[in-house]
């Protein structure tokens, strides 16, 4: 089920009276993120299931032995190459066991990557096991977190799936701001990520005719990206106030960033946070000889790329980062109290990037860079003819960054104050309402949540 | 209960609000450039007619955004055209009918094939008039009446009735509840018919509820929202797991069509059909007949040529046009000419938008091959003496 259509909005509607009304708060949560997954498929359910089944037992074992963990990381991960890079992988060896396009099951990515935190914190006595299947299959299926994140831990998490189970977790007049970041969320992904994804497809896709062109790609595509999966997440944050929970915010308007680093403190976080914990620090992290300190960044970087999509692309994308970082170490400094010259730099890198993402491999995201530095056109592109002007784009463009920072306002506490204080059935109305009128609005393109593909 | 009483008024005019707020932020994308890139409301370009059961409403403005986006204005005639007078100019004037590739939503008006065939013609022949009768969905018994009723009034000199022969056998052309059909009569001939018009639907969209309904449409973004999603189904989003049809080549389709084809138009099954095909050329002869305007008929629809059914499809081309010819009607293989013109018989490049060439609508080219191919017939059958 997508969250920005009216059958989930039903969907919702009705788990949401149902937890009201009866006191079994916990089991019409899992009971609903069972019927919500459940339409992904047979095969993805299934796998689902096993794959909790096994972790749940698993707990136990580390408990008495952590030993054990290595096992079912190899089992969670064996999974997510399996069902995700198992043609990336056979061509990348030269085998061609496999042909044709995979189907990933739904939320593999990370649903993977939350399980196998949570049983690393085990064996790091970070984390407590989950006695009731129950209580642990819900720590893992909420539907308002499972299919794109954010990835959350026991720490954060694990507490509140028992207070919803015995029924003590307290509301706090959170209804109007779930319902506020609900509309936030349809309102990023309904009017601007969607409305730019056919632009952004016609230009990859015939190849840009202009540097302008190629520059106006990769700016909308960062912005699509950005708008798709914030959007996403903002629901994801209000559905779970909706019930009385909080889930962690997962994105803090990255492109304000002044530095590399920041980005990855702003996009993604709850990703950027696990390769921290999971992958960086355990290789070494800042620690050891200069030579290895950039081995492991890159290495992290490349895997953090893969996790997106089993593309070379994705692993240049990564790594590109890793060099960005990097360079920022050396020289960055000097730059750090140059006006906004720091913001410029890590806003023209982050969009280049972008568009070893979006690119279909290494050679077309190259030959698009090269056209956006002036190199002869790889496409025929062009820029709309209908009654836009240059300017007008431009003048598009650069509201798209202001947007950004009133988005970065309307995060503020003051924000979050009022919407607590003028919670009430005439807010909720006004928010209601107007998510209701985005999801009427017939789908204009076939455009999925981006992060849905991972 | 006055508290529960209290917050639902308050939820209710929350709403409103809400309303409010949607219906402003629509009208002022709608009327700023953002249109063409930002959610807007489609417009609801349909509405009652006596003679078709359904037509363009006049002055109806907006977009259209179903495969492509596009700025719509309906003339003050009904006409997905420019303005146009029913007085006759002394140049020469002629009239396309036919469905949806000709109406050309997808693509601005100055890009259709009719507006590009009336740049060339007018080229050649200053004066000359080349109008628009396209209707989205009108199959053969529409076509004809539409001929009949704004096609006369409009007086042209020639008129072109694009039609696609793999029509003739749906059982909806034989349905007059919606729209005109072709019903049998007691002697087995069919003639148009328009049961439609007692229709509770058609008396209530010609009523003034059916009136103040459509002033809303032109006046509420969020009408056009609701009216849209009433098209489209309330959860048409939902995921379908349907079994995939087993794929056929192109040319194995085409084989099986052309079986079909041949047995509707060379021997007349089924039957049914048949008298369709009949009553359609009787009814195009008539308008022939009386002199004013002459009708030529552009035939669409045959299934691409491949090496191992050419004869075949030539076969039923020759029967079509002997058909129509034996009516007086000269006919033309529509598909032919567009690949003679596009310079290939892979024509799949004309239709379709961004990700989906090869499906859906004529594009821009398409439309400009067919423009041209429009053109060719104009100069080749305009009535001599007309400028």
């Amino acid at each position: 089920m997508s969250y920005d259509t009216l059958y989930f909005a039903v969907f919702l509607a009705v788990v949401w009276v149902a937890f009201r009304i009866f006191p079994w708060g916990g089991w019409i949560l899992l009971i609903a993120s069972i019927v919500f997954y459940s339409v992904a498929g047979l095969r993805d359910s299934i796998l689902a299931a096993t794959l909790i089944l096994l972790n749940y037992g698993f707990q136990f074992l580390i408990v008495r032995n952590s030993r054990w963990l290595w096992a079912i990381l190899a089992i969670n991960f064996g999974c997510l190459a399996y069902f995700k890079y198992r043609v990336f992988l056979a061509t990348t060896a030269g085998v061609n066991f496999y042909t044709g396009d995979i189907v990933i099951p739904l939320g593999i990515s990370f649903y993977v990557f939350q399980l196998s935190a949570f049983m690393v914190d085990i064996k790091r006595k970070t984390a407590q096991p989950f006695y009731s299947l129950a209580r642990f299959s819900l720590f893992k299926l909420f539907f308002g977190q499972l299919v794109a994140g954010p990835i959350m831990r026991w720490r954060q998490f694990g507490w509140q799936i028992n207070h919803v189970f015995e029924g003590t977790l307290r509301q706090h007049r959170l209804l109007g701001l779930g319902l506020g970041l609900c509309l936030l969320g349809l309102t990023k992904k309904i009017v601007f990520a969607d409305s730019f994804a056919p632009i952004v497809d016609d230009i990859f896709r015939a190849g840009p005719a202009s540097a302008s062109v190629a520059w106006l790609g990769a700016w909308l595509f960062g912005f699509q990206i950005y708008f798709d999966f914030s959007g996403y997440s903002d629901i994801a944050l209000g559905i779970a106030y909706l019930f009385g929970m909080r889930l962690a915010v997962n994105f803090r308007q990255p492109y304000l960033s002044r530095t590399p680093q920041e980005f990855w403190q702003r996009w993604h976080i709850t990703l950027s946070q696990w390769i921290r914990d999971y992958l960086y620090i355990p290789l070494g992290g800042n620690r050891g000889s200069r030579l290895r300190v950039i081995a492991v960044l890159v290495v992290v970087m490349a895997l953090a790329g893969l996790w997106h999509g089993s593309n070379w692309t994705f692993a240049i994308w990564g790594m590109g980062w890793a060099v960005m970082i990097l360079l920022w170490r050396l020289a960055g400094t000097h730059l750090a109290n140059v006006s906004i010259l720091p913001w410029l730099i890590t806003l023209t890198a982050t969009f280049l990037l972008w568009v070893f993402f979006r690119a279909a491999d290494i050679s077309s995201a190259l030959a698009y860079i090269g056209t956006m530095f002036g190199a002869r056109p790889t496409g025929g592109a062009a820029l709309p003819a209908d009654g836009f002007g240059g300017l007008l784009i431009a003048l598009g463009c650069a509201g798209l960054i202001a947007l950004h920072w009133i988005e970065a306002q309307l995060f503020s506490s003051r924000v979050v104050r009022l919407f607590r204080r003028f919670d009430g059935a005439f807010l909720r109305g006004v928010l209601i309402g107007l998510s209701l009128w985005l999801l009427l609005l017939p789908k204009a393109s076939d455009a999925p949540f981006i992060y849905f593909r991972f | 209960m006055r508290r529960v009483l209290r917050g639902i008024g308050y939820f209710v005019l929350g709403l409103l609000v809400a309303s409010a707020i949607a219906e402003l932020g629509f009208h002022t994308v709608e009327a700023t450039p953002l249109r063409f890139v930002l959610p807007v409301s489609e417009i609801a370009l349909y509405g009652p007619d006596s003679h078709t059961g359904y037509r363009h409403r006049a002055g109806a403005r907006g977009m259209w955004l179903t495969e492509n986006r596009a700025d719509i204005a309906i003339s003050s005639l009904g006409l997905r055209d420019r303005e146009r007078s029913l007085v006759r100019t002394s140049g020469l004037r002629v009239v396309v009918v036919g469905d949806s590739l000709i109406e050309a939503v997808q693509v601005p008006l100055e890009s259709t094939a009719v507006a590009i065939a009336e740049k060339r013609v007018a080229a050649r022949k200053p004066g000359t008039e080349v109008i628009n009768l396209g209707l989205a969905g009108a199959g053969p018994p529409v076509i004809a009446a539409r001929l009949q009723s704004l096609g006369s009034e409009l007086q042209p000199d020639l008129a072109i009735a694009v039609v696609n022969v793999s029509n003739f056998g749906a059982p909806i052309l034989r349905d007059d509840s919606a729209f005109t059909g072709y019903r049998a009569s007691p002697d087995g001939s069919a003639h148009l018919s328009y049961g439609f018009r007692n229709g509770r639907g058609y008396k209530i969209r010609t009523s003034a509820i059916g009136l103040a309904l459509y002033w809303t449409l032109d006046h509420s973004a969020l009408a056009r929202v609701l009216n849209s999603r009433k098209n489209i189904g309330l959860f048409s989003e939902w995921p379908q797991h349907l079994p995939q049809a087993p794929r056929q080549d192109a040319c194995t389709s085409s084989k099986t069509e052309l079986t079909s084809l041949l047995s509707l138009w060379r021997d007349g099954e089924p039957k049914i059909a048949s008298t369709v095909i009949d009553a359609f050329i009787r009814d195009l002869a008539k308008i022939n007949a009386s002199s004013k305007p002459a009708v030529i008929v552009m035939a669409d629809g045959f299934p691409r040529p491949c090496s191992d059914s050419s004869e075949s499809r030539n076969e039923l081309v020759e029967i079509v046009k002997r058909r129509f010819a034996a009516q007086g009607l000269p006919s033309a293989d529509l598909n032919m000419l567009m690949a003679g013109e596009y310079g290939t018989a892979e024509t799949s490049g004309l239709r379709g938008f961004r990700s989906k060439i090869g499906r859906g609508h004529f594009n821009e080219q398409g439309n400009n091959v067919l423009g041209n191919v429009l053109a060719e017939l104009i100069l080749q059958w305009a009535p001599p003496g007309r400028r």
